[in-house]
């Protein structure tokens, strides 16, 4: 189970949408939550709270967005060694297996086909192993 | 002997000191052995001295040398011995022996210098009855002594090959014509000593054996305490450690003393009680180990068992996919019957239908790169099934090792049963749906049917025209299919979807076209029997309606009658036929927001595009939410006055010269979102700011977007310029408190020059709800 305790990062383009997935994960526990509108906000986001307490624990970014879509971000984020190891989810509304795949094997925690319902997110958090 | 010293410590230490007493006893008597004979040589050799230095006095030393002289000039033996010379010194040798009771006979020897190399002396004289003269003796170190001193001296007791000697010597002198004194020879006395030293050495012997019986004695004696004082302690140690490996670690070791042993007994009393919880410990994880290893195996024979009933089962494919990604050739036979050939003549890649990567796939289901089961979602759903009647349930489950995942388990069930139920049940599902919407949407009906047949009419007379234009008669046979599909009619469905290909496969094939085929026919056929099909759904509704809905006009069931109607059906259906029947698409109910907003903003003149309406096709009863309604046209207004910038800012901002509006709902999990998004002038969160500090609010270390939501606050309003149209007395306050009541929410969205969007967030309200209401 991702503990309720994290700091979630939630990368999403679509403002309306963005005010959705903030309420689910709100209703699920989750009430750190941050949010950026691109891969870049993200980007930032994540430095400039690498050095507070705010440290962020988990990322749910959307796959495309304008600017720097999240599999640009998930690449960015596994190759640096202060965020490699934060939980990644990747919202996507592919449903091509061969870009799930290329999401995988770039490391992501679990991937999310949208709409990322209650119960989605809440089967895909509940498999979530801390180490 | 050796296994005895082995053995024990007390034996040990009898035979050490035993051992010690002998060789002490031996050093003794060695030492008095060579005090006596030392005593011995001593007075023997002082008498004999006393004899040799005494007897030498007697024999005149010219007489002697005349002996001597005859025997250089090499005067015969026979006539030497005849000499007075020789028979007078023989006769003083007699004397002196004889007077001194010697058992041995005396002699004179000389040491002339030319036999000094080969270090002989040379018998001059002897006192027996036979002469002798002549070479013989060795010279011994005790004659050159004497030869040196000029005074008589006596020998150590030696030994040779008749016995053991002490021998004495004495010088007999000359007196030269100067007056001194020259040794010429030198007279030797002889005492055999054999049987007095083995006197003394039996007389040792038995003092010896007699001291080292006493000595071995008192050694015993001693050796009992000392052992016993020493030893008992560590026997007891010992013991106590045996019976501890042999087990018995109840017994407690009474040792208590304060020197090494009792150092030693109190480690070991130690080590025994940890050795003894160490055991305990033991012996509860074997114990523990042991129950564990039971319920484990009873676990693995009943996971035996069920694996063995789901293989005997009938109903389920079972077969393994190796980490090799390959299929396991172990596997159950009924798997066959499912496929569209052996299973053991497959490989995975035939087994699925569709091509997938099956490496990357497997990998990432084997290393468990996301969880297993969001993992099996990336494998292929279609499967070589045995016949297309057959519907097939695939599920995937890991046999998991210590390793990770060994192995997958694919179980394939059989479904057509299940399914082919579930079909039956959604047509008649269809039915009553289609009987609903019929009752539900008469108006609908009613102008569904007038607008078909006109445009059955039309397409009619389109095909007869030289050139046929398909696109337009795949128009009306779409807009038909719509219209059809609302009203769940099958056969007008099927016969538009056929219409809509004939068109499109023609289009795309204009030139290719065998010019044999005609056209005109084919499609004129389709819409007669098209046409034919109508004649049956209007029959059916009327009946079923019971008025001709050709022709009568609509009769409208009251609202009243509605619900009678969805409560008539029971609770299980009761959401359902109220979604039918009372509730209408959201989209619908924001169209009629389209109008206000147009309105205004062409008296402000202020353009704007289309309004774009976006719906998920969420249906909600009116009435629920009108309040809602009455309040949200202000903020469309507001839109109109404020949001729209004039067309030459807009330019400048370079924006499109028309304002984009989009009014957009959607439910997501008994929610109800709705968004109201512009792309016109936004909200200046200074202006925000300023007015909410002049209310007294405090808006220090707030963000953008915290210091716009300050739009909901009472009196904050954007425009200073009010005019007849906005400013009304109704705010965004109202429409935060009327939201507020209904159990939503409101949250805005904006950037500064660039557009706003406020989004409306309030429960999904049903059936039961309007009970609430009403009640």
């Amino acid at each position: 189970m991702l503990p309720l305790s994290y700091r979630i990062l939630l990368v999403e383009d679509f403002l309306s949408l963005m005010t959705v997935q903030t309420g689910i994960l709100g209703d699920l526990g989750y009430d750190k939550i941050e949010t950026a509108v691109n891969g870049i906000d993200a980007w930032n986001k994540l430095e400039e709270l690498f050095e507070t307490n705010n440290k962020i624990e988990c990322i749910v970014s959307d796959w495309n967005m304008p600017e720097m879509d999240g599999f640009e971000l998930l690449k960015k984020v596994k190759a640096d060694s202060r965020f490699k190891d934060l939980p990644f989810y990747m919202l996507t509304s592919e449903t091509d297996k061969k870009d799930i795949l290329r999401a995988i094997e770039n490391g992501v925690t679990n991937y999310i086909v949208k709409p990322a319902t209650f119960e989605v997110l809440q089967e895909k958090f509940k498999r979530f192993k801390v180490e | 002997m050796l296994s005895i010293l082995n053995k024990s410590i007390k034996n040990k230490l009898i035979f050490s000191t035993l051992f010690i007493v002998v060789i002490a006893t031996v050093l003794v008597a060695i030492g008095i052995y060579f005090t006596v004979l030392t005593d011995l040589q001593k007075s023997m050799g002082q008498r004999l001295q006393h004899i040799a230095s005494t007897g030498s006095l007697l024999i005149e030393g010219k007489t002697h040398h005349d002996i001597y002289k005859q025997y250089v000039k090499q005067v015969p033996k026979e006539e030497i011995e005849k000499s007075k010379s020789f028979l007078d010194v023989q006769k003083t040798l007699r004397n002196i022996k004889n007077i001194n009771n010697l058992e041995q006979d005396i002699y004179t020897v000389v040491l002339p210098k030319w036999l000094k190399k080969d270090k002989k002396m040379l018998f001059m004289a002897m006192s027996n009855h036979k002469p002798y003269i002549g070479n013989g003796l060795e010279r011994s170190e005790i004659a050159s002594q004497v030869l040196n001193t000029k005074t008589a001296q006596y020998s150590e007791i030696y030994e040779d090959s008749e016995g053991q000697w002490i021998s004495a010597l004495a010088p007999i002198f000359t007196v030269t014509k100067k007056g001194k004194k020259r040794v010429v020879a030198l007279l030797e006395v002889d005492y055999d000593v054999t049987e007095e030293v083995h006197a003394v050495q039996m007389n040792l012997l038995k003092k010896s054996l007699l001291w080292s019986t006493v000595g071995i004695l008192f050694s015993l004696f001693i050796i009992y305490f000392v052992s016993n004082a020493l030893s008992s302690p560590i026997i007891e140690l010992t013991g106590h450690t045996r019976k501890a490996i042999d087990g018995n670690w109840a017994e407690d070791l009474k040792i208590q003393r304060a020197d090494e042993i009792g150092i030693l007994a109190d480690s070991m009393r130690s080590m025994v009680s940890e050795i003894v919880i160490s055991r305990n410990q033991l012996e509860d994880y074997a114990h523990n180990l042991e129950q564990k290893v039971k319920e484990r195996t009873k676990e693995l024979n009943d996971t035996n068992t069920k694996l063995t009933c789901i293989l005997d089962s009938l109903g389920q494919g079972l077969f393994l996919i190796n980490s090799d990604y390959n299929i396991d050739s172990l596997y159950a036979k009924v798997t066959d019957s499912f496929l569209a050939k052996p299973l053991n003549a497959m490989q995975i890649k035939d087994f699925y239908i569709e091509e997938f990567d099956i490496d990357r796939t497997f990998k990432v289901l084997f290393n468990e790169l996301i969880p297993f089961e969001d993992g099996i979602s990336l494998l292929p759903t279609n499967i070589r099934k045995k016949n297309d009647d057959m519907f097939l349930d695939i599920s995937y489950k890991p046999i998991v090792t210590n390793d990770g995942i060994d192995k997958i388990l694919v179980i394939i069930t059989d479904k057509t049963y299940e399914v082919l139920s579930e079909k039956k049940l959604k047509q008649k599902e269809i039915e009553t749906n289609r009987l609903l919407s019929i009752f539900g949407s008469q108006r609908e009906l009613k102008s569904f049917i007038e607008d078909a047949k006109e445009r059955v009419l039309d397409a009619k007379e389109l095909i007869k025209k030289e050139v046929i234009d398909l696109s337009l008669i795949k128009g009306h046979a779409h807009t038909i299919k719509g219209g059809a599909s609302w009203f769940y009619e099958e056969p007008i469905i099927q016969m538009t979807t056929k219409i809509e290909d004939l068109c499109l496969s023609l289009q795309a094939n204009k030139d290719s076209m065998p010019q044999d085929i005609n056209i005109d026919e084919n499609l004129d056929n389709y819409f007669s029997t098209l046409e034919n099909n109508f004649e049956d759904f209007i029959k059916f509704t009327s009946s079923t309606l019971g008025y001709d809905v050709e022709g009568d006009d609509i009769i409208t069931l009251k609202e009243k009658d509605l619900f009678s109607i969805v409560k008539s059906f029971g609770q299980k259906r009761e959401d359902e036929l109220f979604n039918i029947l009372l509730c209408e698409d959201a989209g619908e109910l924001l169209k009629t927001l389209n109008n206000p907003l147009k309105d205004i903003s062409k008296r402000l003149n202020k353009d704007l595009n289309e309004i774009t309406i976006k719906s998920d096709g969420s249906r909600i009863y009116r009435k629920l939410y009108s309040e809602f309604f009455d309040v949200i046209v202000h903020y469309v207004r507001n839109i109109a006055v404020h949001g729209i910038e004039d067309e030459d800012i807009r330019l400048k901002r370079n924006k499109d010269k028309y304002c984009g509006v989009v009014f957009s709902v959607k439910k997501v999990n008994d929610r109800l979102f709705f968004s109201f998004k512009d792309d016109g002038n936004g909200i200046d969160p200074l202006v925000i700011s300023k007015k909410c500090e002049e209310l007294g609010v405090d808006m220090s270390g707030k963000t953008d977007h915290e210091i716009i939501q300050g739009i909901f606050t009472k009196k904050v309003s954007t425009s200073d310029n009010k005019n007849e149209w906005s400013g009304l007395g109704v705010g965004m306050d109202v429409i935060k408190s009327t939201v507020d009541s209904l159990g939503g929410s409101v949250e805005i969205f904006s950037n500064f020059e660039k557009g706003t969007e406020l989004i409306v967030e309030m429960p999904y309200l049903k059936y039961k709800d309007v009970n609430n209401v009403t009640t």
